[in-house]
Order: C-alpha cells, then sequence, then structure tokens
C-alpha cells in the first residue's frame, strides 16, 4: 500500500484536509491524481484561526498546498481487503508477486479514469507490460 | 524506512507539530500513512517582559485517527515504540515485495 493509494481509495468518502497555511476543507473526496491535487464536493471551510467558515458546493485544492488529510479508519480494513484479495488471485492464477503486481495496476486503472499521467507514468506502462 | 513500518513514530513537520502514530505506508516523497494518529503542539507559553513566572510548556493533544501526511511538510522522524503487538497480517505485508513494485527508483 502507497499514500497515494490509499487516498485513491477514499474517493466518494467524506475527509478533512489540512492546508499548509492552516485552512481546513471538510467534504466528499470526488477525485485526485498522483500530484495529491484533489476535488472535493459539499464543503465546509474553515480559516485558519478556525473563526471563519465557508460552505462551497465544490471544490479543488492543489496538492502541493496540503499539509495533511484524515481519512476515514474504516478505509484501512477497505483496502487491506483489496490487497489480500488481489495477492490471492494473483498466486492463484501466477503465483508470486508479479501477480500482485498486475492486480495493483487494475485496481488503480479502474479508480481513476482518464485523469493521470505525471511522475509514476513510465514505471505503470512497464508494470501493465510485463 | 522499510525496517520503521508499522512501528510506532513521531513525526516533527515543518509548523512546529508532531504526529505520532502507526506508520502504515510510505512513498519516495516521504507521504506517510499513520494509523490512530494523534497530534500534538508545544504552546509555549510567550512572556511578555513584565512577567516572571515560567508557565508551563502546554502540550495540546488532539486525536485525529488515519492520517495522510504530506512528505513536503516531514522534518524529522524518531521511534515512539515498537510496532503494536497482535498484527502478523501486517508484518507479511512488509515481507512481500509487492509492497514496491512499480516505483522507479
Amino acid at each position: 500500500m502507497l499514500p497515494l493509494s490509499l487516498l485513491n481509495a477514499a474517493q466518494n468518502k467524506p475527509m478533512l484536509v489540512e492546508l499548509k497555511n492552516g485552512e481546513t476543507f471538510n467534504g466528499h473526496l470526488v477525485n485526485c491524481d498522483n500530484f495529491m491535487n484533489i476535488t472535493l464536493r459539499e464543503v465546509y471551510q474553515t480559516s485558519a484561526e478556525g473563526d471563519k467558515f465557508w460552505k462551497l458546493k465544490e471544490c479543488y485544492i492543489r496538492g502541493s498546498t496540503i499539509k495533511y488529510l484524515r481519512v476515514p479508519d474504516q478505509l484501512l480494513d477497505v483496502v487491506k481487503e483489496e490487497q489480500n484479495r488481489a495477492r490471492e488471485a494473483g498466486r492463484s492464477s501466477r503465483g508470486g508477486s508479479g501477480g500482485s503486481r498486475g492486480a495493483r495496476g487494475v485496481s488503480q486503472r479502474g479508480g481513476r479514469g482518464a485523469v493521470r499521467g505525471g511522475p509514476m507514468r513510465g514505471a505503470r506502462g512497464r508494470g501493465r507490460g510485463a | 524506512m522499510l525496517s520503521l513500518i508499522n512501528w510506532r513514530l513521531k513525526v516533527t513537520v515543518n509548523d512546529g507539530r508532531a504526529f505520532v502514530g502507526q506508520m502504515l505506508a510510505f512513498d519516495r516523497h516521504m507521504n506517510l500513512v499513520l494509523a490512530e494518529c494523534e497530534e500534538f503542539r508545544r504552546v509555549r507559553p510567550k512572556k511578555k517582559s513584565g512577567e516572571t513566572e515560567a508557565g508551563p510548556a502546554q502540550e495540546m493533544k488532539r486525536t485525529l485517527g488515519l492520517v495522510i501526511l504530506r512528505g513536503e511538510t516531514v522534518v524529522s522522524l524518531s521511534v515512539e515504540g515498537p510496532p503494536p503487538a497482535g498484527d502478523d497480517e501486517k508484518k507479511n505485508a512488509v515481507r512481500n515485495p509487492s509492497l514496491f513494485s512499480g516505483q522507479p527508483n
């Protein structure tokens, strides 16, 4: 599991995002990419001092401005379950790490669709080809 | 880093806060996944020149739960405690080489 794959698995889940400037955003994750850029829906924005609030229908947050994200604890169980399933499937069909590598690629592709690219593009291409 | 996985770590970030939690995952950016994470911030009692009594450095603690911490903000890591007992499943995950498959280096 990688931090960004956990984020991917958090789609449609509620989360809290704190930015480097201290502002926080509470909302449901709509989408994210490998830069950690995210879009949220039904957002409550709070100023850094915690004294002002805004409600936003939807908002986009540039990944580089994020300090941390809080995601639901239950998400871990979901991801582990998925991982185990993928590993078992890989073992029974081909066995070993090759299987889980393939499975990992599949789950990520399913998660994010067309919006992607960025730093890991080269590695992923190789992974699929193998 | 790999040897620290599943350990309970204290992570200092660049705004002075510290996050203590079990590190479940990291990547090359030092993005971290911390489970059962708690945030600590030292509230240094700022003394005006007239005041003399040294108020105790208050430690504010917040429970955050599962956190994805952006690597850019990480300043330092230190071990807070060993992996919580009774998670063999997680130990297996560490041994599994697939953890790092597909990562260019």
